[in-house]
């Protein structure tokens, strides 16, 4: 594809924006005296912050530009990914266990493991969750770098110190109140930059009907049935029927219930910010609020991939998607390219400034919760517990010096793997699909014990891992994609090969759980108070306000009938 | 908390909102037409955030 020319105002706006990041680090750095302050933003964050830097966290490179790419290769199922995936589990987080993670004073989601199990279960899923962190946010640094270079022509090296140099300023003086701070104006951001670009999509195509009618031709030419593009639940009795290549069963427990519960329930890097809220009521109320606007983020970030593949395949000579060496669609490309087609100077400025805070959020999120992390669960309990309050905040800004400098070098890392992407989906499933199964027994069910949990966790990764090993995407070589040790199944794609290692992972993870607390003493009742749902009096909400349980059955409703209009 | 986030996010919106009413005056056709409506949309969005906070309390 051809470079684009910024004009003035472009990199105008994008100024703009650098400055206020900077800035807000700088003021921040004065209020940032305490480690409660730099890790948990003296827990004072009222809930309607907390709830879009919950979702904002999760509004990464991976997300932004992953998710329109989903959206051209698989359609309007792509949605799925929010409206069985992320808003189910968001409300479950909400109602039932946030209570646990700010109710017991825990300060990180490993230090709950280690409260509710014992210290080799929270130092297991510590090591994982920092490896895990700093893996990702050298991914979304490489793919910043990568998308300055292809479309701007800018030196990838460049741009990804600079990138870095930013989010360590920020993040250094402030912490992550500021962190939380650039999450929401990221939000605000993205809808400023890409709802113009729906728009103009739309008008382009004849409306939401013009589209429809379009996808239907390139569903016929795909060799589907007409409605797989804009159709969720339909084309699912069989893998071979839609592009995703997976049937209702697989989505609905490999991404409805595993990965999307493991990711929303159990990663710190979002929980961290709820856990940041300024009283219980508001921890509960913050993914609630998250999950409204995560309701209509399809509309943002999956509609423009619809568009583009129904003007690319639908014989549009003005747009056309590139093609890699290969021949295949190169997908990646889909926002960039839609930003160059329907922006002009000015708006086209806005939207790489709301991709590029996308990509900067994003790493922000993962090194703030590596810090804490690292300070909290790796230092505090094995290098140097017991230190003064000024040592842990000391060590936090070095850590996040430290994690910095390790995402740049797992950035350049990243560029040796020439399908990063989905690496990292595999990663979530490895690491996230056992945990939530830790979590769901360790909370629910006061019989769990700390072997159970701890052999559990190894046991789902490791069945994980040789799923992974043992199957094989179609049109993929053995290697990387999987199919290392031997091919005893082949998945139609990645993303279903994914929801399977999932569905294994967990599995294992939850009966291993189960039959090893079963044969090893448990705790008694008296230490699991406020850690088990059993023994844990219920939270009333406070003082004026809505309760959690019925906004959620609200929301719940709301999202069923999405699905059944998208039938 | 440490800064009102609704001026912060007012501010931001105002000053990118503004260049891109700014930028369309000066230009002409769809780059004029796109930068006035939606800089105008930006910027207005801006403006209520600057207003609730003046509004409210804290933040």
């Amino acid at each position: 594809m051809g470079r684009l020319d910024l004009a003035p105002i472009d990199y105008s706006i994008l100024l703009t924006y650098t400055l206020f990041v900077l800035g807000i680090g700088w003021i921040l750095k004065e209020k940032t005296k305490t480690s409660d302050d730099f890790f948990h933003s003296g827990h004072g964050v009222p809930a309607w912050i907390a709830g879009l830097a919950f979702l904002s966290a999760n509004l990464g490179a991976q997300e932004v530009m992953g998710m329109a790419a989903s959206g051209a290769k698989y359609g309007i199922m792509t949605s799925h990914f929010y409206w069985v995936g992320a808003v189910p589990a968001m409300l479950f987080v909400g109602v039932f266990m946030m209570p646990f993670y700010y109710g017991s004073k825990a300060r990180s989601v490993p230090e709950y493991l280690l409260l509710r199990f014992d210290e080799k279960t929270r130092g297991l899923n510590a090591l994982s969750f920092a490896a895990m962190t700093i893996f990702s946010s050298g991914v979304s640094l490489y793919a910043l770098g990568l998308l300055l270079s292809a479309l701007l022509g800018w030196n990838f090296d460049a741009s990804v110190l600079v990138a870095a140099l930013i989010v360590l300023v920020y993040i250094f003086f402030g912490g992550l109140t500021s962190a939380i701070y650039n999450e929401v104006l990221q939000f605000f951001l993205i809808v400023a930059g890409f709802l113009p670009l729906v728009i103009a999509g739309l008008q382009d195509v004849g409306g939401w009907g013009g589209l429809v009618e379009r996808l239907n031709g390139v569903a016929v030419k795909q060799g589907f049935a007409a409605g797989t593009y804009t159709q969720l639940w339909r084309h699912t009795g069989d893998p071979s029927q839609n592009p995703m290549g997976i049937e209702w069963i697989g989505l609905a427990m490999g991404l409805g219930f595993v990965l999307s519960f493991g990711y929303w329930c159990t990663d710190f890097l979002v929980v961290q910010r709820a856990m940041a809220a300024e009283s219980m009521d508001a921890a509960r109320r913050t993914p609630l609020i998250a999950a409204l606007p995560k309701m209509v983020f399809p509309f943002l970030v999956i509609v423009p991939g619809l568009i583009a593949i129904a003007l690319t395949l639908g014989g549009d000579a003005a747009f056309k998607l590139p093609a890699k060496p290969d021949g295949t669609l190169n997908y990646d490309m889909t926002i960039p390219m839609m930003l160059a087609h329907y922006f002009p100077p000015g708006l086209l400025g806005l939207g790489l400034t709301a991709l590029m805070a996308s990509f900067m959020s994003g790493m922000a999120g993962n090194v703030t919760a590596f810090n804490t992390v690292f300070t909290y669960d790796i230092y505090g309990a094995y290098i140097r517990p017991n230190a003064s309050d000024s040592h842990y905040l000391k060590v936090g800004r070095l850590t996040t010096v430290a994690g910095i400098g390790a995402s740049v070098l797992a950035a350049y890392a990243a560029v040796r793997f020439n399908n990063i992407m989905d690496l990292l989906q595999l990663v979530f499933a490895f690491v996230n699909a056992p945990l939530f199964a830790t979590f769901l027994l360790g909370m629910f069910w006061k019989r769990a014990t700390g072997h159970g949990a701890f052999c559990g966790l190894l046991l789902g990764t490791i069945s994980a891992a040789l799923h992974h090993a043992l199957t094989l995407p179609a049109h993929s070589v053995p290697g990387l994609k999987g199919g290392w040790l031997g091919i005893v199944t082949r998945y139609p794609s990645e993303m279903a090969q994914n929801f399977w290692t999932a569905i294994w992972a967990f599995s294992v993870c939850f009966a291993a759980t189960l039959l090893i607390s079963l044969i090893t003493r448990p705790r008694p009742d008296e230490e699991l108070r406020g850690l088990v749902y059993s023994l844990t009096d219920k939270p009333k909400a406070e003082g004026r306000g809505w309760r959690p349980e019925v906004v959620a059955a609200g929301i719940l409703a709301a999202v069923g009938a999405v699905n059944l209009y998208f039938w | 908390m440490a800064l009102d986030l609704r001026i912060v996010i007012g501010r931001l919106l105002l000053a990118i909102g503004a260049q891109l009413v700014v930028y369309g005056l000066m230009s002409d056709g769809r780059a004029a037409s796109m930068n006035i409506g939606w800089g105008s949309a930006i910027a207005v969005t801006g403006v209520v955030f600057h207003v609730l906070a003046r509004m409210g309390k804290t933040a």
